[in-house]
């Protein structure tokens, strides 16, 4: 009879790489990503115009040496407006995820946890915020609060933590029931210590994946409200309101709105692509 | 299709020659079915005995085209009633599957569609490859259902599979599979997921239906003690390959192939009191970490260096009887001392 | 059945009161006071108490819920600020656009969504499943207003077959200009469709049901269909009627981008006017359309699948 050392070593021995690195989604869409976050932050180095200064001898250029991209309307450095509104939008929308991210979870947990009718009151309550389409909603708080970032990271809290909730409380009504849970129940630990120490973690991934795209719907929202002239306030450039003062000349100057929702497209591919690549390598073998 | 209809007593009715099946593994693929050959006659009733894993329903699907996605044969040839399946069209292979192989899946719940009638589920079948008409094709399936012991079949015909208990959703899967009269039925582990008493009647049912219609069986499990009651010839599986085919009998009698052996003492014996009970040390092989040689040496206690490389095919150690094993004349001996006749 | 309505009926009450109660709340998420917002360079001191009062934001809260809701009851949404007229005219007046918008881009998204997905569940790694597979990770980060904008760039502009906005007089008129923003809203949904569907589809071809299905003989399109489809088009409509709210919420900003007179531009409008009642009144009614939506969705799949209990 083989000894064990002599099994293990006639069995194909095959290295493998750390889990993160194995899927080429991942590895393509955070390089992208990181291409985009790198451009946004030196933005100064790649640029020498200010974003925000107007010369209105200078309108409306078309390409150039001197502006890669052409100007806008008000004779501001298209390419730099992009770069800059990288800064802004990329910001605004990192941020507004966490807070969704966290509440949402939070609330998720006990929800899925408790059950009764705490479960039942969280979920009406989520029945609320879901009767209300995504945008209408945004818009209405926005448009109540006033206009700025802090009205739109309030707008997209309070739209967006519910489906963070459901996909928590929905892995924990299913944790909770497995045998690890009931065997430090039986082990004398406290809810609160198997509810964070045990079922989160595994529940976590999940949340993580969704964060991905969250975080491309977040930019949608800020890029929309941009457009409809509700969101980040002007002068301060950001693509949504790039793409709608570019309307107006789409017969000469198309690019001018073109150009930056291409900008918001990559992104959001390279964000999927993370998100997509992220559950690929989660997916518990 | 003349050969389909050729009921010759010496040629098998299946043949499966070399089969290969490739899975996807994290790496590519791997075989899970590894040079596989066996055959089954006319009116004869074959068990597949292997425990999971080892490659016998993937076997069973190979044979009638119904592998996943990503999953195919990458050698070896197929043939049923003389003819090639392997080369067959769609098409044609629509006609093997039903009226020449039937199949009984493992578990009613999953294999029924949920949302269909199970008496449609009966009868759609029938309407084609009996050519019957709607009306026709209903009263086909109760009465099939009234064969299959299934009470009340008429009011029965229009109810969902969830409104059935298991033994009662695993009878309509047998009466759909057998409504076109298949010479050959395949049963993937039909009783595993049964209480032990439906699992007799089950059974019971599937030998009366086998000696009424004289068609072949092939029966998968990993159940030593169903196999004696249905099937005349084994086919010991392990980790994709046949490591041992012979008569029931003399298997269970003198096993030749150490694997078996295993298996048989492994099976308590409520007779003899038993200080403690036997196993097989260690765990069968996933498909992608099969051990190079005889896929079962690392739990095996007769081989040694020499069974570590190599190949080890099936050969014939006495009439009717193959083992895979070159310790085949040891292993008979020590059955003959350990093993508690049945 | 009937017993299944009632309950979900039940159901939606605390939900409605939700979303009553969420509209009311907007007005007092201002910070300030809401009547100087709104009144802006306009606002007296006079003015702003008498707004105040027929308002009713001088009483206590509970009593202006309460004032609220029987408001709202009547079918009552108030008056609009900008317009010598009530909301609810006015709402009626631009209802109709907004749902010929609704249904024309339901329908585009299933004409596109459903064949895409099918192809690609049954052509298994086909190049009609890369693409499928490929659609949904580039389009979810599409901005819809932005799609709208190269469409017209595209079909009005440079190849002029659609006019580039507005909504005409007739109704041959209308679903000539509707064309474009009626697909926009369908193309801004359909990658998430897509994405549904295939992976139900997928997930119906490779069950065992289907399986079992071929070995009794049945030939490749009975099993598509009757084992198939049948399965996937019942998480189908769920997956179609969840993804009503952002289908709802698309044909508000691509109202916007096609200058549709729709709910959508009336609500943008009364933001730039500050006309707090009717934006007001269109959440509300955004989100009574929904909830019928969601419902008849929920009565649909109830329907459809035998194994929902009705008790």
């Amino acid at each position: 009879m083989s000894t064990v050392t002599e099994v293990l070593t006639s069995e194909a021995a095959v290295p493998r790489r750390p889990r993160l690195l194995r899927s080429r989604t991942l590895l393509a869409g955070a390089a992208l990503l990181a291409v985009i976050v790198a451009l946004a932050i030196l933005a100064p180095l790649l640029t020498r115009y200010n974003p925000i200064q107007q010369d209105l001898t200078h309108i409306l250029l078309n390409p150039s040496r001197q502006h890669p991209l052409g100007t806008d309307e008000l004779g501001r450095d298209v390419w730099s407006r992009l770069l800059y509104g990288a800064r802004t939008d990329l910001r605004v929308a990192f941020v507004a995820v966490l807070f969704p991210f966290c509440i949402g979870t939070f609330v998720g947990a006990i929800s899925g946890y408790v059950e009764g009718w705490v479960d039942f009151s969280i979920m009406r309550l989520v029945e609320v915020v879901v009767a209300f389409p995504f945008y209408v909603l945004v818009i209405a708080l926005v448009f109540a609060m006033g206009p700025g970032t802090r009205s739109i990271y309030l707008a997209i809290t309070i739209v967006s933590w519910v489906s963070y909730t459901r996909i928590v409380r929905a892995e924990t009504l299913v944790a909770k029931r497995q045998e690890y849970v009931l065997a430090a129940r039986v082990g004398g630990l406290s809810h609160a210590r198997i509810l964070f120490r045990h079922i989160l973690p595994n529940v976590i991934t999940q949340c993580i994946v969704f964060a991905m795209s969250d975080i491309v719907l977040d930019i949608l929202a800020i890029v929309t409200l941009g457009y409809l002239g509700l969101g980040v306030p002007p002068p301060t450039p950001d693509w949504g309101n790039m793409i709608a003062s570019g309307q107006q000349f789409l017969t000469t100057h198309w690019q001018l709105s073109t150009i930056p929702g291409v900008v918001v497209v990559i992104t959001g591919l390279a964000l999927m692509l993370v998100g997509d690549g992220l559950a690929e390598v989660l997916r518990p073998e | 299709m003349a050969s389909m209809n050729n009921d010759d007593g010496n040629e098998p009715l299946l043949e499966v020659r070399d089969l290969d099946v490739e899975v996807p593994s994290g790496r590519g693929h791997v075989l899970a079915v590894d040079d596989l050959s066996f055959a089954v006659r006319s009116r004869e009733s074959v068990g597949l005995v292997g425990e999971s894993g080892s490659g016998k329903s993937l076997t069973l699907r190979a044979i009638l085209g119904l592998l996943p996605p990503r999953t195919r044969i990458v050698r070896g040839q197929v043939s049923f009633s003389g003819t090639d399946l392997r080369a067959m069209g769609k098409r044609e292979m629509c006609k093997v599957r039903g009226r020449g192989i039937g199949m009984v899946f493992q578990e009613p719940m999953t294999a029924l569609n949920p949302v269909v009638r199970v008496g449609e589920q009966i009868s759609d079948a029938a309407r084609r490859s009996l050519k019957l008409s709607h009306r026709e094709a209903r009263s086909h399936a109760v009465e099939i259902m009234k064969h299959m012991g299934i009470p009340d079949a008429e009011s029965r015909y229009d109810v969902y599979p969830h409104e059935l208990s298991g033994g009662l959703r695993q009878r309509i899967m047998i009466a759909a599979a057998l409504v076109s009269r298949p010479r050959l039925l395949f049963c993937d582990e039909p009783t595993t997921a049964l209480d032990v008493t439906i699992q007799d009647q089950i059974i019971k049912l599937l030998r009366h239906l086998r000696d009424e219609t004289a068609m072949s069986l092939v029966y998968v499990t990993h159940d030593l003690a169903v196999v004696t009651q249905l099937c005349e010839r084994i086919e010991v599986m392990y980790a994709g390959r046949i490591l041992e085919s012979g008569a029931t009998e003399e298997i269970f009698q003198r096993p030749r192939h150490p694997y078996t052996l295993g298996l048989l003492k492994s099976v308590p014996r409520i007779e003899v009191p038993q200080a403690s009970l036997s196993a097989i040390p260690g765990s069968a092989p996933t498909p992608s970490s099969r051990p190079s040689g005889c896929p079962f040496h690392p739990r095996c206690h007769f081989g040694g260096p020499e069974c570590w490389q190599g190949a080890f095919p099936l050969r014939m150690v006495q009439p009717g009887h193959a083992s895979a094993c070159i310790h085949d004349d040891r292993c008979a001996d020590e059955a003959t001392r350990e093993l508690v006749i049945l | 059945m009937l017993r299944y309505l009632a309950k979900r009926l039940l159901l939606l009450i605390p939900v409605a009161l939700g979303v009553a109660f969420l509209a009311f709340l907007l007005i007092h998420l201002v910070p300030g006071d809401p009547a100087r917002t709104f009144l802006g360079s306009h606002s007296t001191p006079a003015g702003i108490r008498s707004l105040d009062h027929a308002w009713g934001l001088d009483r206590p809260l509970p009593v202006q819920y309460w004032l609220f809701l029987d408001r709202l009851l009547h079918g009552d949404l108030g008056q609009s600020l900008f317009y010598q007229a009530s909301v609810n005219t006015l709402i009626a007046s631009r209802l109709p656009a907004t749902l010929l918008l609704l249904v024309y881009a339901t329908i585009l998204s299933l004409l596109i969504s459903v064949p895409i997905a099918l192809l690609a569940a049954v052509r298994r790694n086909s190049w009609v499943d890369q693409t499928a597979r490929a659609i949904p990770v580039v389009g979810i980060g599409m901005p819809s207003f932005w799609l709208g904008i190269m469409l017209i760039l595209v079909f009005a502009l440079r190849l002029r077959l659609f006019p580039v906005g507005g909504y005409g007089q007739d109704t041959l008129h209308h679903l000539w200009s509707m064309f474009l923003p009626g697909l926009t809203v369908a193309l801004a949904i359909s990658p998430m469709l897509i994405r549904s569907l295939r992976a139900s589809l997928i997930e119906a071809l490779d069950s065992d049901y289907v399986a079992f299905a071929r070995s009794k003989g049945l030939p490749g399109w009975i099993v598509l269909l009757r084992y198939g489809l049948r399965n996937a088009s019942i998480s189908g409509v769920t997956i179609l009627g969840i993804n009503i709210g952002f289908l709802v919420g698309g044909t508000l900003v691509v109202e916007n981008v096609f200058a549709v007179p729709g709910l959508g531009s009336l609500m943008v409008q009364s933001i730039m006017n500050r006309d707090f009642p009717v934006v007001q009144g269109i959440t509300i009614v955004f989100a009574v359309i929904v909830i019928v939506v969601y419902l008849l969705t929920d009565l649909a799949y109830a329907a459809l699948d035998p194994r929902v209990q009705f008790s």
